[in-house]
């Protein structure tokens, strides 16, 4: 799954550690997700949405 | 390390090459300390003639975890080296410092367990105070590794799930061949200890290789 975390991240201007604190996520989960290696769970999911204020479907893609 | 790696060098080749030249100095410095110890102590002659290779497998297994441990705790006192290492933006935090330090204790006191056995049974101490010393240490490594489990989020979580699912996949399909083979007779009976022993040697390496896919060393 492709995810468009990393340009979401540098557009609000966020370090690893603002995006994952607004998570509630370890730094190497962050960027576990922004390199592909780890598909958020569905709670996971919901919450990066609602922290970046879009879609789910506009973040992450097949 | 990481300079010498061009940046599109895969994650698998650089874990290969740093995994083969730290073989090869640390197998020469092993060497060295051995010849050393055997001068320096002439008459130690070990009885080997007990040893199974069941033993000798776990011996490395006790050895890869006590050197991980080191390693581990040794890398949590560089914080810029440890955020390198974990792949983070800038130095590691005290929280990541203090983690990693649980992840070394139950390393080591992993490869404590698994060799106790061993050493306890070479020492000749009696059968109930080794069970009894095992059995505290079994509660020890339970409580740290519970510990760990609930205060990591939901990608170090889903590294275990994925480990513990992949060994029992490969572990039953060997133990089923293996066990097959015993029953028509074409292999030898295996032991608890012979069975335990490959099972935590699969986890090991299965370990290894989830903790690299999912980006976590």
């Amino acid at each position: 799954m492709n995810n468009r975390l990393k340009v979401l991240r540098a557009e609000r201007n966020w370090s690893q550690a603002d995006l994952a604190d607004a998570l509630g996520v370890s730094r190497q989960t962050v960027n576990a997700l922004e390199t592909g290696r780890y598909d958020p769970s569905l709670p996971l999911a919901f919450k990066i949405a609602r922290v970046f204020e879009q879609p789910i479907e506009s973040i992450f893609s097949e | 390390m990481s300079g010498l790696f061009p940046a599109s060098t895969p994650d698998w080749a650089r874990h290969l090459t740093k995994a083969v030249i730290s073989g090869v100095v640390f197998g020469a410095v092993g060497y060295g300390v051995g010849q050393f110890a055997a001068e320096l102590f002439p008459g130690f002659q070990p009885d080997l003639s007990g040893l199974r290779w069941a033993d000798v497998a776990a011996t490395v297994v006790v050895a890869l975890l006590l050197v991980a441990c080191a390693g581990t705790f040794v890398t949590s006192f560089n914080r810029a080296f440890l955020g390198r290492t974990l792949k983070l933006e800038g130095p590691a935090g005290p929280g990541e410092v203090r983690e990693v330090r649980i992840q070394s204790a139950i390393l080591g006191l992993s490869g404590v367990v698994i060799a106790m056995p061993m050493i306890l049974s070479g020492l000749g101490v009696p059968v109930t105070a080794s069970i009894a010393a095992l059995g505290l240490l079994m509660v020890l490594h339970t409580v740290l590794n519970v510990r760990l489990y609930r205060s990591v989020d939901e990608l170090f979580r889903s590294v275990v799930i994925e480990a513990g699912a992949l060994t029992f996949w490969l572990g039953q399909g060997l133990l089923f061949l293996w066990a097959a083979a015993e029953r028509l007779g074409a292999a030898p009976a295996l032991t608890g200890w012979d069975i335990y022993v490959v099972l935590m040697s699969v986890y090991l390496i299965v370990s290894m290789v989830v903790t690299v896919r999912r980006g976590l060393a």
